[in-house]
C-alpha cells in the first residue's frame, strides 16, 4: 500500500513535470514563432513541427492499434515514462516504426537535396536524379548483388544487407555517372542536352540487364528484386540509419557550401566563369555526391522516384530559387513528403505493406505530366 | 602612356578547319573605350571569349596578359575581382527577383551581405533598374534584363580597384533609344574613371559616337584600328561590309555619321 502510493506520488510528480516541461516548450515554440523573422525562418520552424508531429503520426498508424500517449512513451526514456508500455508495443515503436519513420525522413531528405542538386545541375527544372541513370545504374548494380550473391546470402544474410547491396549499387550508380559524364562532356564543356540523351541511353541498358538479372534469378531473388525496384522502407534498421543519416550531414553540407556557386550556375556555364567559379570543378564534384546520394537510397530503399522532382518545385514555388534556403527547405519537404507517403502505403491495403515506390509514383507522375504542360505553355 | 590592362599576342582560332581568328595581336588600354567592329561571323566573340579564357588560343606562341602579368597567373576568383563581362544575352529560366540576380555579382567579391545589398542597390539605381524591384526576372523584357545584368556585373567589379576591365557583347541590342544612350554613357564614364571597357557592337554610328577606339576584324584579322575618324572611312567599309556608304561630320558634334 504504502509503496504503490509512494509508486503513484512519483509518477504524478513526473507527470506535472512534464506538463511543465511541456508548458515552457509550447510557449518557447511561441516565442520563437512570433518573433519577427523572415519568412524563411518561420518556414523552416513551420516544417520542423509539422516533420515532428509527423514521425509521432508515423510511430503510431500502422496495422496494430497503439495510442498516441503510449507510443509517445514507448519513445521515451523509462524514467520519464508516464504509463506501463507493455513489451509488444515497446518492440513494435521502437524496433519497427521508429526505425522506419526515420528511415523516411533521411532517404526523404537525401532524394529532395539531390534533386535539387542535379536541377540547379542541369539548369532543367525537370531534371531529377533517375534522369541522367543513376538510379537505373544503382538499381542495376542492386540487382547484380542480390542474385549473383542469393546462394551466399542464405549463409551470411547480413553480408547481403549491409554489405555488398550497398556497394554495388554506389558503384552501379558511379559508373553509369560516369559513362554518362563521358558522353556528354568534350573540350569546351558540358553539353545538358548529350548528357540527358545519354543518360536516356545508359538507363535503357540498365534496364536490359536489370531484366536480365530478373530472368536468372530464383524465385527469392526475384521477390527481392520486384520489391527493390518498386522502392520499399520496409527494410530499416540500425545499420541502414547509420548509413542514410550520416550520407544526408555530409552530403548536406557539401551541397550546402556550393551554394552560392550553384546560384551562379543557374545564370549559365559562362556567366559562372565569369563570376570566378570553377565550373567543370564545381560540376565533376556535385555529380559524384549527387551518384553517391542515390547510390546510397537506392541501396536502403530501392528505387524511389519523383520525390527528387517534386520537392525542389515546390520549394522554389514557397521561397524561390536561391540555393542558400531552398536545400534546408527541400530537405525538410522531402523528408515530410516520403514519411506520408510512406504512412499513406502502410495504411492503405493494411496489413499488407504497399511498396512507397507505388505511392510516390502516383503522387509525382500526374505532377511530372503538369510541369510538362506548364513547361510547353512556356516554350509555345 | 596609358597602362596596357589586356594584352593578346599571336592568337590563332579554328571550328572544324574554318579560321575564325588568324594571328590577332592587340592591347586594350586603361581609360580608353574600344569598340570592336566587324561582320557577322568574322570572330568578334570568339575575341572576347579568348580574352575571358572560355576558348583557348591554338597557337604555341600566344601570350595573353591581365593588367602586364601573365594571364595563367590569374586564379579565377582573382580574374573575377577584375574582369566583367555582360553576355550577349542570358539563359537564365528560373524565378529569381531582379535584385536577387544584382546580388550574384556580389559571389565575386569579399565582403558582409548588407554590404553587398548596399552596393548592388547603388548599381542599380546606375543602370535604372531600382524601380523593377520585386519583379520577377523572367517576366522582365529584353532590354531590362540587359541593364539588370549589367547591374549585376557592376556590382561583380565593387573591389577591382584601379584595374578594372569590362567586356560588353553588343549591350545595346536589346535597348530603346534613350537606354541605349545612357548604357553607353555609363560605360564612357567608367572609362573616364580608368577603366578598360571593351564593347562588340554593330551600330557604326553609336560606335563613332562613344569610341575612344576602334578596332575593324574582317575574316578573322585586324583590318583598321585607330580613332573613329580612322577607322570610318568609305573605303574600309566598302572592303569589309561589301557595302557602299557615305562619312559625313556630324552638325554639331565632331564624331563621323555613317549614311548608309
Amino acid at each position: 500500500m504504502k509503496l504503490t502510493s509512494q509508486y503513484s506520488s512519483k509518477k504524478t510528480a513526473l507527470n506535472s513535470l512534464s506538463l511543465i516541461n511541456i508548458k515552457l516548450l509550447l510557449s518557447y515554440i511561441k516565442r520563437i514563432v512570433c518573433a519577427p523573422k523572415t519568412t524563411t525562418t518561420k518556414l523552416v520552424i513551420l516544417l520542423f513541427v509539422v516533420l515532428y508531429g509527423a514521425a509521432i503520426a508515423s510511430v503510431t498508424i500502422g496495422p496494430m492499434n497503439i495510442s498516441l500517449s503510449q507510443s509517445i512513451n514507448a519513445l521515451l526514456p523509462s524514467v520519464l515514462q508516464t504509463q506501463e508500455i507493455p513489451s509488444h508495443i515497446a518492440l513494435v515503436v521502437q524496433q519497427i516504426r521508429l526505425p522506419r519513420t526515420l528511415l523516411a525522413i533521411s532517404v526523404g531528405a537525401i532524394l529532395a537535396i539531390t534533386g535539387v542538386v542535379m536541377q540547379g545541375l542541369f539548369r532543367n527544372p525537370l531534371a531529377d536524379p533517375g534522369i541522367i541513370g543513376v538510379s537505373a545504374g544503382a538499381s542495376l548494380g542492386a540487382a547484380i548483388a542480390i542474385v549473383l550473391f542469393s546462394s551466399l546470402a542464405q549463409s551470411y544474410p547480413l553480408l547481403l544487407l549491409f554489405g555488398t547491396v550497398p556497394l554495388f549499387s554506389f558503384l552501379g550508380g558511379a559508373i553509369t555517372t560516369v559513362i554518362v559524364y563521358k558522353l556528354g562532356t568534350n573540350a569546351y564543356g558540358t553539353s545538358v542536352t548529350m548528357m540527358l540523351l545519354a543518360g536516356v541511353a545508359v538507363g535503357a541498358l540498365s534496364g536490359a540487364g536489370l531484366g536480365l538479372m530478373n530472368y536468372y534469378a530464383d524465385d527469392q531473388a526475384l521477390r527481392d528484386l520486384s520489391l527493390w525496384t518498386m522502392g520499399s522502407l520496409a527494410g530499416a534498421n540500425a545499420e541502414g540509419l547509420i548509413l542514410s543519416f550520416s550520407a544526408l550531414i555530409i552530403l548536406f553540407s557539401l551541397f550546402y557550401k556550393e551554394a552560392n556557386s550553384l546560384n551562379a550556375l543557374l545564370l549559365g556555364e559562362s556567366e559562372a566563369k565569369h563570376l570566378g567559379i570553377r565550373v567543370q570543378r564545381l560540376k565533376r564534384r556535385l555529380i559524384l555526391l549527387a551518384a553517391a546520394g542515390v547510390g546510397i537510397t537506392v541501396a536502403l530503399a530501392g528505387m524511389i522516384g519523383f520525390i527528387g522532382l517534386i520537392v525542389p518545385h515546390l520549394g522554389r514555388m514557397l521561397i524561390g530559387p536561391n540555393h542558400k534556403v531552398l536545400l534546408p527547405i527541400s530537405m525538410l519537404i522531402g523528408a515530410l513528403l516520403l514519411l506520408v507517403a510512406d504512412m499513406i502505403a502502410r495504411t492503405l491495403v493494411a496489413p499488407l505493406d504497399m511498396p512507397v515506390g507505388i505511392v510516390t509514383a502516383l503522387l509525382g507522375a500526374p505532377f511530372f505530366i503538369w510541369l510538362l504542360i506548364q513547361q510547353k505553355g512556356r516554350l509555345s | 602612356m596609358r597602362k596596357k590592362f589586356i594584352e593578346l599576342d599571336n592568337l590563332q582560332l579554328k571550328f572544324s578547319k574554318k579560321t575564325i581568328l588568324n594571328n590577332v595581336s592587340t592591347h586594350f588600354n586603361a581609360g580608353e573605350l574600344t569598340v570592336i567592329l566587324g561582320p557577322n561571323g568574322t570572330g568578334k566573340s570568339s575575341l572576347l571569349k579568348i580574352i575571358t579564357g572560355e576558348l583557348t588560343s591554338e597557337n604555341r606562341n600566344t601570350t595573353i596578359s591581365y593588367f602586364e602579368q601573365d594571364a595563367a597567373s590569374w586564379q579565377p576568383e582573382h580574374i573575377a575581382k577584375h574582369l566583367g563581362v555582360l553576355p550577349q544575352s542570358s539563359n537564365l529560366t528560373f524565378n529569381f527577383k531582379v535584385e536577387d540576380v544584382v546580388l550574384l555579382g556580389g559571389i565575386a567579391l569579399s565582403a558582409s551581405d548588407s554590404e553587398i545589398k548596399a552596393i548592388a542597390a547603388e548599381n542599380m539605381q546606375l543602370t535604372e533598374v531600382s524601380s523593377l524591384v520585386g519583379r520577377l526576372y523572367p517576366t522582365l523584357s529584353g532590354g531590362e534584363k540587359q541593364r539588370v545584368h549589367l547591374a549585376r556585373v557592376l556590382t561583380q567589379l565593387a573591389q577591382s580597384g584601379d584595374k578594372k576591365v569590362l567586356l560588353l557583347d553588343e549591350p545595346t541590342a536589346a535597348l530603346d533609344l534613350s537606354h541605349q544612350h545612357s548604357t553607353l554613357a555609363l560605360a564612357k564614364k567608367m572609362a573616364k574613371a580608368g577603366a578598360a571597357v571593351i564593347i562588340v557592337m554593330h551600330d557604326l554610328n553609336l560606335a563613332a559616337q562613344y569610341a575612344d577606339r576602334l578596332l575593324m576584324l574582317n575574316q578573322g584579322a585586324i583590318v583598321a584600328d585607330g580613332t573613329p575618324w580612322q577607322v570610318l572611312t568609305e573605303e574600309n567599309i566598302a572592303a569589309v561590309y561589301q557595302w557602299q556608304v557615305t562619312i559625313i561630320a556630324h552638325p554639331q558634334h565632331q564624331y563621323p555619321l555613317v549614311l548608309s
